[in-house]
């Protein structure tokens, strides 16, 4: 009986008197199972660095790749799992080259080589309310094709005439419901390059606008990065615009309609898709990810882009007056003078 | 001293001896619960004192209490929260890995969230604290993990 009683016991996950307990002198994989994989990912960043022998356990790319998909659900498509398994860092990497939105950096295009363009994008967007994730998923995009090179860069996620319906409730007190959307939308668009095997949020991750379009009445949210261009040139700044567009009716849901990408260059003109993706893959690449500084400071950054528009354009309307009112004294005066040689 | 179960009522009673020599009741539908009991009662039989050699005094009637109150079936959020409340990181550890050894697999889980709980947003020094590790990393290998958690940082201190 005594056997028994020690046989069973030792078949037991020994553990030390409670007085001096360490967890780890539990067998790894309750650790793992247990513990680990109900970790987020900054605890299981913390976790990994405490000691060698956590940092081996929290290295397998499943505990990532759980977190990433409670982040981001769009993650979860097996596309996307395939591709970023491929990474070298597997899912962990989307942490680092996603986590934070791609920080505004100062020009450098001429410090570095052209990049050639990949011959997909994939894109994963997931749209977040209260804190719950509402809408989720994937485009990939063809970036070599001839039509998409030569016209505006856009990316439209949804399918032509779908509708979507989201737990948001229409509601006919404007301000109160337009501030109420700011305060709790999120959403994030993570471009993944498959074959740099990098990525990157493109998106301010909370709106910098939210407004009622003047005659559909559909509501209109966007979230904008403003990235570095080429130099000297109208795309010398660039605004990478998420726009995502919602009809409803007033004490209804509210249906998404549309959630597309586009990217706007300092004169209010649309870049192209050979640019735009070259824009994107100097970002990708040689951008700095980092947490946004204060809140409202991407939507301050949007509206500074918005002035700096409006002030070229009428810098440009003025030239273009000014232009105008030379040329007509010139030809006033041509025509004077031709009046004087005919001898009039 | 060893006290004898009562058989004579239909609630049956187990007798369960601590490390520390302490005994306490438990109900035989409670003490199903908790696997490692079980397959003891099973080879030692009911009517003697089981003997737990790694669960003491001082954990073992909060785990009772968790299990009566599985037993009829209250055991609600707000019941959890009350059950951890009070008890700080030590003791927590202490009773999940009692509920490891004593395979009682309910309360496992619900201690495992509770302590994942507990380390989310801590500093990498409050982790090593809680799992009672070294930090054996050199000082190169330190500062290449620091930029590869970079994203992770808040900004607080307590990220250094």
């Amino acid at each position: 009986m005594v056997m028994a009683i020690a046989s069973i016991e030792s078949t037991m996950a020994s553990s030390s008197s409670s007085s001096s307990s360490s967890i780890l002198t539990m067998h790894h994989d309750i650790i793992h199972t247990h513990i680990l994989t109900r970790l987020d990912a900054t605890t299981l960043a913390s976790t990994a660095a405490t000691c060698s022998h956590l940092r081996h356990l929290c290295h397998d790319n499943h505990l990532w790749q759980k977190t990433a998909a409670t982040t981001w659900p769009s993650l979860l498509y097996p596309t996307i799992c395939h591709v970023i398994s491929t990474f070298p860092n597997g899912h962990r990497s989307i942490f680092s080259d996603a986590f934070h939105t791609l920080h505004q950096y100062s020009s450098y295009s001429n410090d570095h080589r052209p990049l050639p363009p990949p011959p997909e994008l994939i894109s994963a967007v997931d749209i977040h309310y209260k804190g719950k994730p509402v809408f989720s998923r994937i485009r990939q995009t063809k970036t070599e094709k001839n039509m998409f090179l030569s016209s505006p860069l856009w990316i439209e996620i949804m399918e032509p005439n779908e509708l979507v319906p989201m737990p948001v409730k229409f509601v006919r007190k404007e301000e109160e419901w337009i501030k109420h959307l700011e305060d709790n939308l999120y959403l994030s668009w993570i471009l993944i390059d498959p074959t740099r095997k990098r990525s990157m949020n493109v998106s301010s991750q909370k709106p910098v606008s939210v407004r009622r379009h003047w005659l559909t009445r559909d509501v209109e949210i966007l979230f904008s990065v403003i990235m570095a261009g080429e130099t000297r040139r109208a795309t010398e700044m660039v605004q990478c615009m998420v726009k995502v567009t919602c009809c409803g009716k007033v004490g209804g849901e509210l249906h998404v309609r549309e959630v597309n990408l586009v990217m706007e260059d300092m004169d209010g003109g649309k870049v192209s898709g050979k640019e735009g993706v070259g824009i994107l893959m100097k970002a990708m690449e040689f951008g700095e990810r980092k947490k946004v500084g204060g809140e409202g400071e991407m939507k301050m950054r949007f509206e500074r882009f918005l002035n700096l528009v409006r002030e070229r354009r009428e810098m440009k309307f003025r030239r273009k007056k000014q232009w105008d009112g030379f040329s007509m004294v010139v030809a006033f005066v041509v025509c004077v003078w031709f009046c004087y040689l005919a001898g009039f | 001293m060893a006290q004898e179960a009562s058989s004579s009522t239909s609630s049956k009673t187990i007798s369960l001896k601590t490390g520390d020599g302490e005994i306490f009741e438990i109900e035989a539908s409670a003490a199903k619960q908790m696997k490692t009991v079980q397959r003891l009662i099973d080879d030692l039989g009911d009517d003697i004192t089981i003997p737990l050699h790694n669960v003491f005094s001082k954990e073992l009637p909060k785990i009772i209490e968790y299990y009566k109150k599985d037993i009829t079936g209250e055991i609600t959020k707000d019941f959890e929260a009350e059950f951890v409340k009070d008890l700080n990181d030590d003791e927590v550890k202490v009773l999940f890995l009692a509920a490891n050894y004593l395979d009682a697999n309910k309360l496992f889980e619900f201690l495992s969230q509770n302590i994942a709980d507990r380390l989310e947003s801590k500093s990498v020094e409050y982790v090593r604290k809680y799992f009672g590790v070294e930090n054996d990393f050199t000082p190169e290998e330190e500062s290449k993990l620091r930029e590869e958690r970079a994203w992770s940082f808040r900004g607080i201190k307590e990220d250094e």
